[in-house]
């Protein structure tokens, strides 16, 4: 397990990279994270993802998008142009660290968003509780917000506190223009993709016959918090885990 | 500033990131601060506060390591015996170890809630520690903190926060004061590793957060709870009634890291 600091020197991007502790494939796969609000909640369910590819001979890399975790910058000043730019970043050193191996993703929350609709030719896509709709999104995360007792509160500049983080004008608009039922957002080329979601919407299941994905799954655990409390708590997930691993695994054969 | 990601300790199984001023060479007169998770959080702290805290620091030109401990965030766990604090303990020791390879002899340690357990045992013993820095850490009553918390009573606040917790576990979401549950020292030990600390010089930060006002309540209770430590230099004590536990504000976090920034800055 190899801690790394890569991208840029100007805004460095932070990420663990996973080699494969079975007999190694020629095949990587990025775990792009959600919204940081959602960070403390998914943190362990990401890398126990990551060790159970790595168990099944993938290589793997997880990373903190800029201005989150222990990557550069602030959120306050992030927005989705350089998150697809830190994605590409991250399937181009995975494919540096692995030996040129071919490159899946698998995103969860808004790291699904993105994964679809940033210009990238990757092997695999898993879309897990991917945000389909991101005006959508955003209020149910005021909602969850003002639920605590709290309103969400402006800062400068047009930036929200929302949830505990300072979240700017830019990237609360280009994820309130997020709509993966849109064709033409969803830019990116997978040879397969798999919708996976734990409480199956009419929107996920629009996006899953879109997409002419061969099933949408169905994971057993929730990843969307239900309060703003739940956010707080580390998501054990070890269905879905095994679910999202193995469908990776299946792929490859 | 600059960043480095590392690994350490024994087979190298501990984790963390280290925020340094420019090139990197500690500074005259600048001691290295060491700060691990709270509760299960991972090394950024929660809401990122220990990655705004680095930053502000290297600013200051103090280097930072935040790490995971053994088990927790990206940190492998550690195969010997012994009981959780000892091993938490080895943990901080360990990263001391890390960053007197790279120069630094003096240290800062920082507990927060159940961090604060290691923390504590490492600034009573080691001597290269000189500031210890406590959030929310041991606290013990006093006959004015039950007065305050009659007048809170009085006031309906107790009240308004008791249902508020019972309607939360009603809904099924956990209370801080469920997941950290932990065994204190006993208020006699604690003021005699307090006075061991401060009699060799080390600085000493206590500051409390309304999230742990049903055990420290008024700015002064730390005098009260400790009474020895009243006349000491060095002591100093923060109350942040308005701050939740976590510091889940953006302004609070703000608060708290001015706070000890500007603390760990008149450390020399």
């Amino acid at each position: 397990m190899v801690p790394l600091h890569f991208g840029s020197s100007e805004r460095p991007l932070f990420g663990v990279y996973l080699p494969p502790t079975a007999t190694p494939r020629p095949l990587g796969v990025v775990i792009c994270p959600p919204l940081p609000q959602e960070a403390m909640r998914t943190t362990w369910t990401l890398r126990r993802l990551a060790l159970a590819l790595a168990e099944l001979g993938f290589h793997a890399l997880r990373f903190d998008w800029f201005g989150t975790g222990d990557s550069s910058g602030s959120l306050v000043e992030a927005d989705l142009r350089q998150w697809r730019a830190d994605l590409r970043a991250a399937v181009g050193e995975l494919r540096d660290l692995s030996g040129g191996s071919s490159i899946s993703v698998v995103g969860i929350g808004i790291g699904g968003s993105i994964a679809l609709t940033t210009e990238l030719a990757a092997r695999d896509l898993v879309l897990w509780d991917p945000v389909v709709r991101g005006a959508q999104h955003l209020k149910q995360l005021l909602a969850l917000h003002e639920a605590t007792g709290a309103r969400a509160r402006g800062r400068a500049n047009a930036a929200l506190e929302l949830l505990g983080y300072e979240m700017g004008a830019a990237l609360m608009a280009d994820i309130a223009a997020i709509d993966l039922l849109q064709p033409a957002q969803r830019v990116a080329h997978f040879k397969r993709v798999a919708v996976m979601s734990s409480a199956p919407s009419d929107e996920a299941r629009a996006l899953h016959a879109q997409l002419g994905a061969r099933e949408l799954v169905a994971l057993p655990e929730r990843a969307p918090a239900r309060s703003a409390g739940e956010l707080l708590i580390s998501l054990l997930a070890p269905e879905s885990v095994k679910r999202v691993s193995s469908w990776f695994n299946g792929e490859a054969a | 500033m600059r960043e480095r990601a590392l690994r350490f300790g024994r087979d190298e199984r501990l984790v963390g990131v280290l925020s340094e001023a420019g090139d990197g060479a500690p500074r005259v007169g600048r001691p290295a601060v060491l700060v691990a998770n709270v509760g299960v959080h991972h090394r950024i702290g929660p809401f990122r506060l220990w990655v705004e805290l680095a930053r502000a620091l290297a600013a200051r030109e103090h280097a930072m390591l935040r790490f995971d401990h053994a088990g927790l965030g990206d940190s492998a766990p550690r195969t010997e015996s012994g009981d959780e604090l000892m091993r938490a303990v080895l943990d901080v020791r360990d990263a001391m170890a890390c960053l007197e390879r790279r120069g630094h002899h003096r240290f800062v340690v920082l507990g927060f809630c159940s961090g604060v357990d290691a923390m504590h045992a490492i600034a009573r013993d080691d001597t290269r520690v000189v500031g210890a820095a406590f959030l929310d850490g041991y606290a013990y009553p006093t006959a004015r903190h039950a007065l305050h918390r009659l007048r809170r009573l009085a006031r309906g606040e107790v009240w308004r926060g008791a249902i508020v917790r019972r309607l939360n576990r009603m809904r099924g979401e956990a209370e801080v004061s469920d997941l950290y549950s932990r065994s204190y020292p006993s208020r006699e030990t604690c003021e005699h590793d307090l006075n061991q600390m401060a009699s060799r010089g080390a600085r000493l930060l206590f500051a409390f957060t309304g999230g742990a006002q049903q055990s420290f309540n008024h700015l002064g209770q730390l005098g009260e709870m400790f009474p020895s430590l009243r006349e000491r230099v060095g002591v100093d004590e923060l109350f942040l009634p308005e701050c939740d536990h976590l510091f889940g504000r953006v302004d609070d976090r703000e608060r708290i890291v001015a706070a000890l920034a500007g603390w760990v800055a008149r450390i020399r």
